[in-house]
């Protein structure tokens, strides 16, 4: 495993000074098994091989849990690279980053479509980013919101009640 | 009497032993008096700063001829000198292994996440690696790189050692620091910005 390069002092005996060496942030990403899976830690897509890369040089190794966790690594106004791999091949690649921009209204479409993506349903492609985060009210967006609700146990409606924008909070934040 | 023209991993430390002579010769002599100004730290030089070399001076010492004797070149001492952080806390009692120019050291953070070992002052490279199996978290060492404060690359180098994006927007960087530590959000490098920069880091 290779590592991010950091700039150190050679100090001269005596004295005081240290050099401050920090990990970057952990950012939370779960890989789970489609809507209509069971809740919690079975949902999660164990033993998934990944590589984190910051500026092209691997800074995180390993292979998930139970619960599909990976807490990925990324620097403050920056993006990492997370590669999931198959027999050492690299067979995915997501951009991590930290939005500090906040979400848009839970009572709006976009924001509702915001969270929906934030905790892992399809929402389409929509959007001017193509993330599928926009204003219209789709099928896709209909169907995420029954998969949300069939994962919940709430009355599969496909209507965003006053309840479940209150569980999208909660789930995916203010 | 040669001046020496720094480089990138040079401080007063190597560039003593490249000479033979004890850093504190070189940094007080008087030829270097706008360089200590300038610089104040003497473990930080940034690349293109001109370091008088001094003629080194010849000690005579009176020994019996029919008799074998020892003389010991005295070292310059060097350090590292590293906390060790995740997020705000400090990774404190985690056995870690440091290498330096292929030569391993092991050993455990203190509780406040330091480590402290000698440093041969020609070494360029090194590497700690902390934890054990899979989760280790690794660190490449480059020594003697940390440019002054006053200078961008000084800024830009102490805040990716703490975790922020060195290719990032500049301003964006910079107002997450101050946002962090409650200075005046501007994204512009300002005396507050340095000083706080210098009590984080360190130096």
């Amino acid at each position: 495993m290779n590592g991010l390069r950091r700039f150190i002092s050679r100090l001269i005996s005596g004295s005081t000074a240290h050099n401050t060496l920090s990990l970057p942030p952990a950012v939370p990403v779960f890989f789970q098994r489609s809507p209509d899976f069971p809740q919690g830690d079975a949902r999660g897509i164990d033993s998934l091989h990944f590589q984190v890369r910051l500026n092209g040089t691997i800074i995180q190794s390993g292979q998930t849990g139970a619960d599909g966790r990976i807490d990925v690594r990324v620097p403050v106004g920056g993006s990492s690279q997370l590669e999931l791999l198959h027999n050492g091949t690299v067979v995915a690649t997501y951009t991590v980053s930290v939005s500090t921009a906040p979400l848009a209204a839970v009572t709006a479409i976009d924001g509702q479509k915001q969270r929906l993506r934030l905790l892992g349903y399809h929402i389409g492609h929509g959007g001017a980013d193509g993330d599928g985060v926009d204003t219209v009210q789709n099928m896709e967006f209909e169907r995420s919101v029954l998969d949300f609700q069939a994962d919940t146990g709430a009355f599969t409606d496909a209507v965003v009640s006053a309840a479940m924008q209150g569980q999208l909070t909660t789930k995916a934040g203010g | 009497m040669p001046t020496h023209t720094a480089q990138q991993g040079d401080c007063l430390t190597s560039i003593a032993e490249q000479y033979g002579m004890y850093w504190e010769t070189i940094w007080n002599h008087p030829e270097n008096a706008d360089l200590k100004r300038r610089r104040k730290d003497p473990n930080v030089l940034f690349p293109g700063d001109l370091v008088f070399v001094p003629e080194k001076r010849i000690k005579e010492v009176t020994r019996s001829s029919d008799q074998q004797h020892s003389f010991r070149r005295k070292g310059v001492p060097a350090k590292l000198r590293i906390r060790l952080m995740d997020g705000d806390e400090p990774m404190a009692a985690r056995p870690y292994q440091l290498e330096i120019d292929g030569n391993w050291i092991k050993g455990t953070t203190d509780q406040d996440g330091y480590i402290e070992q000698p440093l041969p002052p020609g070494a360029r490279k090194g590497r700690i690696l902390v934890g054990e199996g899979s989760t280790q978290d690794v660190f490449e060492l480059q020594f003697g790189t940390i440019d002054p404060l006053d200078t961008t690359e000084g800024v830009k180098g102490r805040l990716s050692d703490l975790g922020y994006a060195s290719d990032g927007d500049p301003a964006e960087v910079l107002s997450a620091f101050q946002q962090k530590y409650g200075l005046a959000v501007t994204g512009q490098v300002d005396e507050a910005t340095r000083q706080k920069l210098r009590e984080v880091f360190g130096q």
